[in-house]
């Protein structure tokens, strides 16, 4: 165990890297963002050993869905992202994962490696994450009971917090830790924001994206009833991050896109794969978005909400959703969070290499 | 380490508890209306029985006027701008106008308003793009501080000002402090979630609109986490300043404003077995959030409850006339959709 001065001198250490590195993700096209070069960074993490790349599966040929997509396959998805969320949550709120009796389906059931409960020192965060948990425990329910027996398993989950966990994967690809360290979003309340961060934004778009693939009227309002919760949830952990990074600046607010809320957007958009400028240099959309403050009209703004110029928040399809959770810019079916890919039709990421 | 089974239970008993709890607000507030500030006006007549895709879009211009009014006040001292209509606030509307917040030093919660007064305003201009040439007008809208005025009538109506007369008036005044801007916030932010949500049926045939309604909604919901988070904060760290109760009031008071579902909740935390629960995302027992109708959103945003029919003297039914008018919006809203619900 690390502790967490430790910790704070390895992010100081790492800050220097990080523009390059993150300039590196951005700009190769052809890179494997998850698996970060292991000549960036010098050790620092007392797991060194232990480290092992997160398994990237490989591509598969087949074509994601894109016609003849039915309400079940969307909500079937969706339920795979519930099933993230909700270990997540669980898992950091009261040390234990989902209950068993919710994870049967169709498809193969996996299991959860990895999350613990977090030791959260303020107790409203703690408050905040028991809502949380029981929102994405409620919506697992839900959406189990509206698919039936159509419902998907819940796949292998990777919610490790340790060297080999996905959360270190998409730490080491955002530049927030050297290429060997370790990213523990359970070691304390600023990292478990950030670990939520990285999940509840990725829900908002997901909703968002699907919404206009749904036929049922019945299942667009409850879709859009989790959306908005999504939202509420994604809000408060930012406003939370915002907040905290005023006194913190490395977590949320640092000048210059260079808080470790930025590098986590940009990492997101770096597989997410809207290329601005096919390259080279390759360019892509900046359509994430950290809480970095923000200049309006003339003075310094918040930005919690990731909006474009409309003020409306971007989706994206759950072909990109796929490339964030796999933590890859490849077309492929599994990876990052989810090690055997997620069960239903909807399973295959974006090509964006 | 809480087993499974336990977890559950603290989790149903989350729900559970959040629903006695909204039960035991809703038997305290009663059935509080505002009273009779508000005229009944013309019959509900004018309603479409299937509003077309533009119709809705049209009714939630309304109120992202309604919004991007009151954060352009509350952050620039003045209405929207930028080629819109501004001169609402002039002549006789004078009073209906509102202020610049004082923030107090509040630095944080200024940089909030600036950025949700930004996506307001672009909210508007969006709608008006899309609806192009059918875009309305911006309604007659009341964000003022006078003591008959909406905010007033909705905090009293609330129970968090007092009764006024004209000796002593009381009023509510969200531009006071941030405080008060937040909690002023609050009165809307919720509600535009549940009318998204509640149109979002409605929008199912024109991909174009849904989608756009989609990243709206969730926008809306992002504002109300924020104002619900730093409400919640602040009423940690100030006790005193009953901001959590009076969340709980103004929930109230929408609750008995659109009728006999229980579709609002305030922010106060719950004690579970699992510990405190904090109640920052308004959801029903599936963790969804609440639908409202058009017509108990201009319930809430007229600040009348649901009409319902009466006698007239010879002892003849009177049907119940909707409202269509009155509170935020004094003259109502435009477009077809424009009238409340009836009982």
């Amino acid at each position: 165990m690390i502790d967490q001065d430790t910790i704070k001198e390895v992010f100081a250490i790492a800050e220097q890297r990080r523009a390059e590195r993150r300039r590196f993700i951005k700009m190769a096209g052809a890179a494997a963002v998850a698996t970060g070069g292991a000549s960036l960074l010098a050790a620092c993490d007392a797991n060194d050993d232990d480290y092992q790349p997160v398994p990237i599966a490989t591509p598969a040929p087949t074509p994601g869905p894109s016609t003849g997509t039915t309400d079940v396959d969307v909500l079937n998805f969706a339920l795979n992202l519930e099933y993230l969320e909700s270990n997540y949550y669980i898992q950091s709120a009261f040390g234990t994962t989902l209950n068993s009796t919710l994870m049967p389906g169709q498809g193969t059931q996996g299991t959860v490696t990895g999350g613990r409960k977090v030791a959260f020192s303020d107790p409203s965060v703690a408050s905040y994450a028991r809502e949380i948990a029981a929102d994405e425990n409620e919506h697992v329910v839900f959406l189990r009971q509206q698919l039936g027996t159509s419902a998907v398993a819940m796949p292998s989950i990777n919610i490790d917090g340790g060297a080999n966990g996905a959360f270190t994967a998409a730490a080491r690809a955002a530049g927030i830790i050297g290429a060997t360290e370790t990213f523990d979003p359970y070691l304390n309340d600023d990292t478990w924001l950030l670990g939520g961060m990285l999940l509840s934004d990725v829900g908002v778009t997901a909703y968002k994206g699907s919404a206009t693939l749904i036929a049922n009227r019945t299942f667009l309002e409850a879709a859009a009833g989790i959306l908005a919760v999504e939202a509420y949830h994604s809000g408060l952990i930012r406003t939370l991050l915002y907040s905290r990074g005023l006194q913190t600046p490395t977590i949320a607010t640092a000048a210059n896109d260079r808080s470790y809320s930025d590098k986590i957007s940009d990492a997101r958009d770096a597989v997410d794969g809207t290329v601005t400028q096919a390259g080279p240099p390759q360019l892509y959309a900046d359509d994430d978005q950290g809480v970095s403050p923000v200049t309006i009209a003339g003075a310094q703004a918040s930005n919690i909400v990731p909006t474009d110029s409309n003020g409306i928040v971007f989706g994206r399809t759950a072909a990109k959703v796929l490339n964030v959770v796999y933590l890859s810019k490849n077309q492929t079916t599994a990876g990052g969070f989810f090690p055997n890919g997620v069960n239903g039709s909807i399973r295959t990421s974006a090509n964006n290499a | 380490m809480a087993d499974s089974e336990q977890l559950i239970a603290a989790l149903d008993s989350r729900a559970k508890r959040r629903d006695e709890r909204r039960a035991f607000f809703k038997a305290a507030m009663g059935v509080a209306a505002v009273g009779g500030a508000f005229a009944v006006a013309e019959a509900a007549s004018a309603q479409a029985a299937t509003p077309t895709e533009a119709d809705v879009l049209t009714f939630a211009l309304n109120l992202e006027y309604l919004e991007a009014n009151f954060y352009s006040f509350a952050v620039f001292g003045t209405p929207v701008a930028d080629g819109l209509p501004n001169g609402a606030f002039t002549g006789a509307n004078a009073k209906y106008a509102g202020q610049k917040v004082d923030f107090g030093g509040d630095r944080v919660t200024e940089q909030y308003a600036r950025e949700i007064t930004q996506d307001e305003i672009a909210h508007v201009k969006f709608l008006r793009t899309v609806l192009g040439s059918t875009a309305i007008a911006q309604p007659t809208i009341d964000v003022g501080v006078d003591p008959m005025g909406a905010f007033s009538s909705a905090a009293r109506a609330a129970g968090i000002i007092g009764a006024t007369t004209d000796a002593a008036p009381t009023f509510f005044n969200p531009y006071a402090s941030a405080e008060n801007f937040l909690l002023g916030a609050f009165i809307f932010e919720d509600v535009g979630v549940t009318a998204y949500k509640g149109a979002s049926p409605l929008l199912i045939n024109n991909k174009t609109y849904l989608d756009a309604a989609a990243g709206i909604l969730a926008a809306e919901a992002y504002h109300a986490s924020i104002v619900r988070t730093v409400l919640d904060q602040k009423g940690i760290a100030a006790p005193s300043l009953m901001l959590r109760e009076n969340t709980e009031k103004i929930s109230g008071a929408r609750d008995s404003l659109d009728g006999s579902d229980d579709l609002d909740q305030g922010i106060t935390p719950i004690t579970t077995q699992a510990g405190l629960t904090s109640n920052i995302v308004p959801t029903d027992s599936n963790a969804m959030a609440f639908s409202r109708s058009t017509g108990q959103v201009l319930n809430i945003v007229y600040l009348s409850p649901p009409a319902t029919a009466t006698k007239d003297s010879a002892g003849n039914a009177v049907p119940a006339v909707a409202v269509t008018k009155g509170g935020f919006f004094p003259n109502g809203v435009n477009g077809v959709i424009k009238a409340g619900t009836t009982a």
